[in-house]
Order: structure tokens, then C-alpha cells, then sequence
């Protein structure tokens, strides 16, 4: 048993935040790599039919903010790598996974979905189901 | 996860649960908490009694206690020797009893099996395991 890789998804919600926080925790313990991922959700935004050069910068910008503020979180002497993908986060995360080694997925219960009173998220709900390497959910 | 806080992991005799602990005692072990096992029995081992009075068949009330030890003892053999993990038995609804047990017991971390259906009369079957990451205010690792 060992955990060298934790992909940590992150969307710059205050869940995703703790998520982060119990990440450097245990890469400090496990001497792990972090990874984080953010993954623009292009099939809500392409609702909008036209993806305009303008947008899609503008996507990029909102994600590279929520990445920079995660990678900042790390103290130095932890290995950190951040990454960003479009699509339907649930399926680009698993995707990700699989492709890169991941020994252990850490996330928030919640996100910047608004339904309340709900105690999982719908990505975290998706991915606690079909991922295949361990999930931790942070509460 | 805060400092002197504990690692629980519910365990029913499947592999899936094996996994867990294996995956429970590592972490413990790397950032220096201890493990806490727990089985849930649907049967109190208190109705074992041969007491005339009992109401429950005695297929089911005999087996109870034999199947704590045969579980709780499958699970201390994932844990790596050197290290201790305390061992725990309820009888109830196993997911109501985790998440009692763990809002009870100072637990920061719950590391469950998921997925696999139990090998043994469905303990963790992933209902289980759905049930306590949707409900728990614990954070929940989901071994698979
Ligand atoms: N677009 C995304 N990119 C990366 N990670 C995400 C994304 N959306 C959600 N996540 C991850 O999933 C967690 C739970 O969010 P989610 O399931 O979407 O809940 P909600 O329904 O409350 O928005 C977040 O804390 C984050 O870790
Ligand atoms: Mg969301």
C-alpha cells in the first residue's frame, strides 16, 4: 500500500478549498504528489451557443485563478502540478485518473452548486460511484 | 484531519472491507493516528443467552458472536504487525450505527469499502457505503 498521487479537483468553492487543505495534509504524511485539476464545464457553457474567442479566455482565466490559489495553499517540498481540461467535470476527472497514475482522488462534498440541504454534490456523488481508485470526500 | 482524532473503518468479512483496512492502518500509520474496526451485527450477541425467553431463532442468535470474532479477526489480519487498531462491535442499522460511532468516538476520518457486493449476507454492499458518505459529517474515504 502507498499513495504517491493525489489528484485533487477543484472548482474555487469553499468545499473544494477544505479539499485542498486535507490534501497537503496527507501528501505531507504519505510523501504524495498533488495534482490538481480544473475542468471547465463547456457543455453548460456551449448553451450559449457561440464560444467566442472573448469566452473561452475568459474561462481560462477563472480556472487558472482557482488553480494559482491552490498551488499557492502548498508548502514548499511538496510536489505540485496543476492541470486544466474542459468537458463534463464528473467524466474528465475519471478520465484523468485513470490516465495519470492516481492512487487516491480527494474532493469536496460540495461545490458551487446551489441546491441546499444536500450533503453531496453531484460530481462527487458520480464520482464515489464509478471511480475506480479510492475517493476520499471531505466533509 | 485534527491532531489525537482517530481513523474508523467499518468492516464486514468482504474483500472490499480488507481493502479498507489495509488502506485505514497505512494512512494511521503514515500520519500517526490510530484505527478503530467496527463491526455491525443486525443481531444484539446479548439475545446468545440460552435463554428460553429469547425471541430470536437460535440459528441467528448462536451465530452472532461467532461471526463478530470471525469478522473482527479477518480484519486485525489486514493490519500490519506493529501496529494496533482497537476492535468494536454494535448490533443495528450498520450504517446508522457507523455514523453514531464516529460522531461519538472522536473519529476525523472513516474509511469504507464500496462497490463490491459482500461476499457474506450483504453488510457493505455499496448501500452502505452510499449511505454513509451522503449522510456522514465525518469525511469519508471510499476504497474500492
Ligand atoms: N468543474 C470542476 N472542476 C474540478 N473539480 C470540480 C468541478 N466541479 C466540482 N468539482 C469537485 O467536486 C466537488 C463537489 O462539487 P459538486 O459535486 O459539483 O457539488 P455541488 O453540486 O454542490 O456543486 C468540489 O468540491 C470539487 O472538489
Ligand atoms: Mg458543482
Amino acid at each position: 500500500m502507498e499513495i504517491k498521487n493525489i489528484l485533487v479537483p477543484v472548482d474555487g468553492s469553499e468545499g473544494s478549498d477544505r479539499a485542498v487543505a486535507e490534501a497537503i495534509a496527507l501528501a505531507e504524511a504519505c510523501d504524495a504528489k498533488l495534482n490538481f485539476l480544473y475542468v471547465a464545464n463547456i457543455n453548460q457553457l456551449a448553451i450559449n451557443a457561440c464560444l467566442s474567442d472573448a469566452i473561452l479566455e475568459a474561462v481560462n482565466k477563472a480556472g487558472n485563478v482557482i488553480l494559482d490559489r491552490s498551488m499557492e495553499m502548498v508548502p514548499s517540498g511538496i510536489d505540485k502540478e496543476a492541470f486544466s481540461e474542459t468537458g463534463s467535470p464528473a467524466v474528465v476527472i475519471l478520465d484523468f485518473a485513470d490516465n495519470h497514475d492516481t492512487d487516491l482522488i480527494i474532493m469536496g462534498s460540495r461545490g458551487l452548486g446551489v441546491v441546499k440541504g444536500v450533503l453531496l454534490g453531484s460530481v462527487s456523488q458520480y464520482i464515489v460511484e464509478q471511480s475506480k481508485c479510492p475517493v476520499l470526500v471531505v466533509k | 484531519m485534527e491532531e489525537g482524532s482517530r481513523i474508523l473503518v467499518p468492516v464486514d468479512g468482504s474483500d472490499a472491507s480488507d481493502r479498507a483496512v489495509e488502506m485505514g492502518a497505512y494512512l494511521a500509520q503514515q500520519a500517526g493516528f490510530a484505527l478503530d474496526l467496527l463491526f455491525v451485527s443486525a443481531f444484539d450477541a446479548g439475545t446468545d443467552a440460552e435463554d428460553e425467553h429469547a425471541w430470536l431463532p437460535s440459528w441467528a442468535a448462536g451465530s452472532t458472536k461467532k461471526k463478530q470474532e470471525r469478522v473482527l479477526g479477518r480484519a486485525q489480519s489486514h493490519v500490519p504487525a506493529g501496529m494496533t487498531a482497537v476492535c468494536h462491535s454494535r448490533s443495528g442499522i450498520p450504517a446508522d450505527e457507523i455514523l453514531k460511532f464516529a460522531e461519538a468516538e472522536q473519529t476525523g476520518l472513516i474509511v469504507i469499502g464500496g462497490g463490491g457486493v459482500s461476499p457474506v449476507e450483504g453488510f457493505l454492499l455499496g448501500s452502505v457505503s452510499q449511505d454513509v458518505v451522503n449522510r456522514s459529517t465525518t469525511t469519508v474515504l471510499v476504497v474500492k
